[in-house]
């Protein structure tokens, strides 16, 4: 089996730690079991596979150009830029895997871990964060770091792997985060589009993050024999 | 003294299309059904939906290739069912499992080991041929069923037929899946791996559907 949890942690802007919460992640979403689907099934850019994007646009995605096209692709992406940042994404549309040409840009607070305000219960058709936090110092907003996968590890019979994101709160006000997700990107071939989706979304409970302090969202992937 | 537990047993039959899910709420999984069917199509065994147990390593390790991403600058070591290590990168191969007829490599695949999975199991212990000679069986293509969710469960459906035309009856004890990943050809990899305990025998002249369905509850 494959499980994850997730820890908030609350940090001061010195670097002092003032609160920590650790939860089972309790949801991953219909977006995820569809990447994987489009991945197993090998789908191709003739007969893409629709999905909805954390936008709740429809969007076509594949796996391939053609059967056996070996091209660079990044669905399932995750890690990604801090979130003034743009990402370059294959869509798997050069034929050559090095070159990398033929990118689409995702902006970094539209890729892996992402926080928001939304109290909604979550369900395995929710799209996206309920009202997901932008990247900013305005009021309302947080500044994303990096999104960083860190630390596969493989002991028997665990495996698991580290997704690390800090959030900073510049805005010169109070934010509560109640929701936490990731998204994850799917792309189409034929226009070599690349779009974000959403592959968890929980609930946090509410932590508050005061003016100037700092927030480390941790999702720790685990698999199990 | 003695006691009398007095106790009323009831045996019932569910239809497995009525288990909604095996998995509890967080996990991603899959499960497992297996149905043995003689050659007029009746069926003679039918055992689950079961849970899966046993994503192995090389499911982590690809899914961290495309997560991270691995690209050409930062490749990341995976070892194949050769039992050789690849350098693997992101591509649009990576966890491809829709296997043709006679494919051995890719897809779900049987065979007769029994010993207990580890998460560092690379290969099937003992991967039956494919064929119609003694002890092999014929592969036919993987087929897939769609993503569908319900109001807690998201799943979709990967589905093999395994014919015996070998002239004697084999006994299938571990299921697989095999899925591709890229370094500079395509390479196959086991993804999952489940022991049948005490094993499932398909007589000579019988088909093995295997069902696998891979599952997100919340």
């Amino acid at each position: 089996m494959l499980t994850a949890k997730f820890i908030l942690e609350r940090f001061s802007k010195d670097g002092k730690l003032l609160a920590k919460r650790e939860r089972p992640s309790r949801s991953f979403l219909f977006q995820f079991i569809e990447l994987l689907y489009v991945s197993h099934s090998e789908i191709t850019a003739a007969a893409p596979y629709n999905m909805t994007d954390v936008a709740s646009v429809a969007r076509t995605v594949d796996a391939q150009w053609t059967a056996s096209a070996f091209n660079a692709k990044s669905n399932l992406r995750i890690g990604g830029p801090p979130g003034g940042s743009a990402s370059y994404n294959p869509s798997g549309k050069a034929l050559n895997n090095v070159a990398y040409t033929d990118q689409q840009t995702i902006e970094g607070d539209r890729l892996g871990i992402v926080v928001g305000t939304g109290v909604g219960a979550v369900v395995p058709t929710d799209v996206a964060l309920g009202t997901r936090i932008v990247h900013g110092d305005g009021a309302g907003e947080l500044e994303y770091g990096g999104c960083e996968p860190i630390g596969l590890t493989i002991a028997d019979p665990n495996g698991e792997f580290t997704l690390r994101r800090y959030f900073t709160n510049s805005s010169g006000g109070g934010i509560t985060v109640e929701e936490v997700g990731i998204y994850s990107l799917g792309s189409d071939w034929d226009g070599y589009f690349v779009w974000p989706f959403a592959i968890t979304r929980d609930l946090t409970g509410g932590v508050a993050v005061a003016n100037t302090e700092l927030l480390r969202v941790t999702y720790v992937i685990q698999i199990t024999v | 003294m003695g006691h009398e537990i007095k106790a009323k047993s009831t045996l019932k039959v569910i239809n497995p299309e009525k288990v909604k899910t095996l998995l509890m709420p967080g996990e991603v999984g899959a499960t497992i059904e297996l149905i043995v069917k003689d050659k007029d199509g009746k069926i003679t065994d039918h055992r689950g939906p079961m849970r899966s147990r046993s994503f192995v390593r090389q499911f982590l390790e690809l899914l961290w290739i495309q997560a991270r991403p691995a690209t050409t600058l930062a490749k990341y070591d995976v070892r194949d069912i050769t039992n050789t290590l690849r350098s693997c990168l992101w591509s649009g191969d990576a966890f491809n499992c829709d296997a043709a007829i006679a494919e051995v490599t890719k897809g779900v695949v049987v065979g007769t080991g029994n010993t207990a999975p580890t998460i560092d199991n690379y290969v099937m212990e003992t991967l039956i041929a494919h064929g119609v000679a003694g002890g092999q069986l014929q592969y036919g293509a993987v087929t897939f069923g769609a993503p569908a969710s319900d109001a807690t469960t998201s799943r979709f459906t990967i589905t093999r037929d395994f014919s015996n035309g070998s002239g004697g009856a084999i006994t299938v004890f571990e299921i697989g899946l095999y899925v591709d990943g890229y370094d500079t050809a395509t390479r196959n990899f086991l993804a999952i791996r489940d022991v049948v305990g005490g094993g499932l025998p398909i007589p000579n002249g019988s088909t093995l559907t295997v069902n696998y369905q891979p599952q997100a509850a919340i």
